[in-house]
């Protein structure tokens, strides 16, 4: 091997099949280095959200090793696992049952972390994903649907993952909604440097949070550019999904 | 209509004594009940073969008219003594199955994005069910036993039929000396025992339902 340092992720000709059904995933061999923010774009069914839930083991692998940290996925205990790994869903998934302070610090309570230690924390990130804390004692219904999103972002970087995954966890949102939180998410992201993958169909979205895009379809990685070159592709895949995504836009 | 106020009166600590032992019937039945449906029901939803055997023996037993099964039991020999106790045993088998079904619908119901970031956040079986599961289907699997509350009351009433005393004791004899009285002595209190329980624990339940459960 190089002397490159480790990656924080490695797919290495990982395939993933669903019980007793097709090839969801096919042969991917990817790197994911630590610090880098990488976008996963498709169209619905590429396999972009069964990629992800790879990495914390939410699904097992069918075939080739996924590295995570160095350690293969399936030789983790996946509690410890997701521990260390950051999640984020669109419609966020907040516990309806417990406040908004309470979600945020959930990663703190299971490790046992004191009460105060843990309001505390929840606090900070209420600053950080900018929520007033007066929303600390609220429950996520009283919240509006981008509150709730920043406050899903806010639990998923609590516990300082090494590791974010996002799976589009804008998708529910407003246009201006969406925005705010896009540039929220790419500045706490730049800001501390947690290796992430976001999973969008949206290209603006990609082009400006992700350094890297990678583009699936049917299960297989088509193109993979930083993010930079990604538009000016040649590659026909990218050009394709490029003007699809204009086209649906409408003009300019 | 003026006998019936004398007659309850005349009765009322008979009545007393008799809504109690109903109460106490009742009551044992859906401990026991509780005890046995909640854990399988939590059982059913992490390893799904349990899921139709389980409600198939549960809905069978349920299927069994009330009056047939203490038949059943009546020629057992040592009934004599135990009969409060076999009695018991009899409501609990009606009593498990609006709570096991209850208690499967109501976590198989949380929304399965919930129990995914339950994972995702790195909880065990135990944390999950503790923190996510319980909590959001807990009024759901109160409604069960709310169910169960009403249904055995009811059947209850034919325990006398047995030996187990309770309220039934006055329709028995009511019926055995074609005296309406004796019928509603037995028939009234079991009635509003039913209406309060029902009633309580439906407030009950509204109290522990989650807003914005989807």
């Amino acid at each position: 091997m190089s002397s490159a340092p480790q990656p924080a992720i490695e797919f290495r000709d990982v395939s993933y099949r669903a019980n007793g059904g097709g090839l969801l995933l096919n042969a991917i061999s990817l790197r994911f280095e630590s610090g880098t923010t990488t976008a996963l774009l498709g169209r619905s069914g590429a396999g972009k959200t069964t990629l992800l839930r790879l990495v914390n083991q939410l699904l097992p692998t069918s075939g080739g090793k996924l590295l995570v940290e160095g350690k293969d996925a399936h030789a983790w205990n996946p509690v410890f696992l997701r521990r260390r790994i950051g999640y984020a869903i669109q419609e966020t998934g907040l516990f309806p049952h417990f406040t908004i302070a309470r979600n945020i610090a959930l990663a703190l309570e299971l490790e046992g972390k004191s009460a105060g230690e843990r309001r505390a924390r929840a606090f900070e990130m209420l600053k950080m994903v900018g929520l007033n804390a007066e929303y600390a004692d609220r429950y996520p219904h009283e919240l509006s649907g981008g509150q709730r999103q920043r406050a899903g972002v806010a639990r998923a970087l609590v516990a300082s993952p090494s590791i974010l995954l996002l799976d589009e966890p804008f998708g529910a949102l407003d246009p201006l909604t969406r925005r705010e939180l896009q540039e929220m998410t790419r500045s706490l992201l730049r800001q501390l440097r947690t290796t992430t993958l976001l999973v969008t169909h949206d290209l603006e979205e990609a082009l400006y949070i992700a350094d890297r895009i990678i583009l699936l379809d049917a299960g297989r990685v088509v193109a993979d550019q930083p993010s930079a070159q990604f538009r000016g592709s040649p590659q026909p895949e990218v050009r394709e999904y490029v003007r699809a995504f204009r086209h649906a836009e409408g003009p300019q | 209509m003026s006998g019936f106020g004398g007659f309850f009166v005349q009765h009322a600590s008979e009545i007393g004594r008799l809504t109690l032992e109903h109460l106490w019937l009742t009551v044992s039945a859906l401990l026991l009940a509780c005890a046995i449906a909640v854990p399988l029901g939590i059982l059913m939803t992490r390893y799904a073969v349990l899921a139709q055997p389980s409600l198939f023996v549960a809905n069978t037993l349920q299927t069994i008219p009330s009056l047939a099964l203490f038949g059943f039991l009546l020629p057992l020999p040592w009934l004599g003594e135990r009969a409060a106790r076999i009695a018991i045993a009899a409501l609990t088998a009606y009593a498990v199955l609006p709570i096991l079904r209850n208690t499967y619908a109501g976590i198989r119901g949380i929304d399965p994005a919930l129990q995914e970031v339950a994972n995702a956040l790195g909880m065990t079986g135990m944390q999950r069910l503790r923190k996510i599961e319980l909590p959001l289907s807990s009024s759901v699997i109160l409604a069960g036993i709310r169910t169960a509350t009403v249904t055995c009351v009811g059947i209850a009433t034919i325990a006398a039929a047995v030996g187990a005393g309770g309220l039934g004791e006055f329709i028995f004899r009511g019926v055995a000396s074609v005296d309406n009285r004796l019928v509603l002595a037995g028939a009234v209190p079991a009635a509003l025992l039913a209406l309060g329980a029902d009633f309580s624990l439906g407030l009950l339940e509204r109290a522990l339902r989650v807003p914005g459960r989807r």
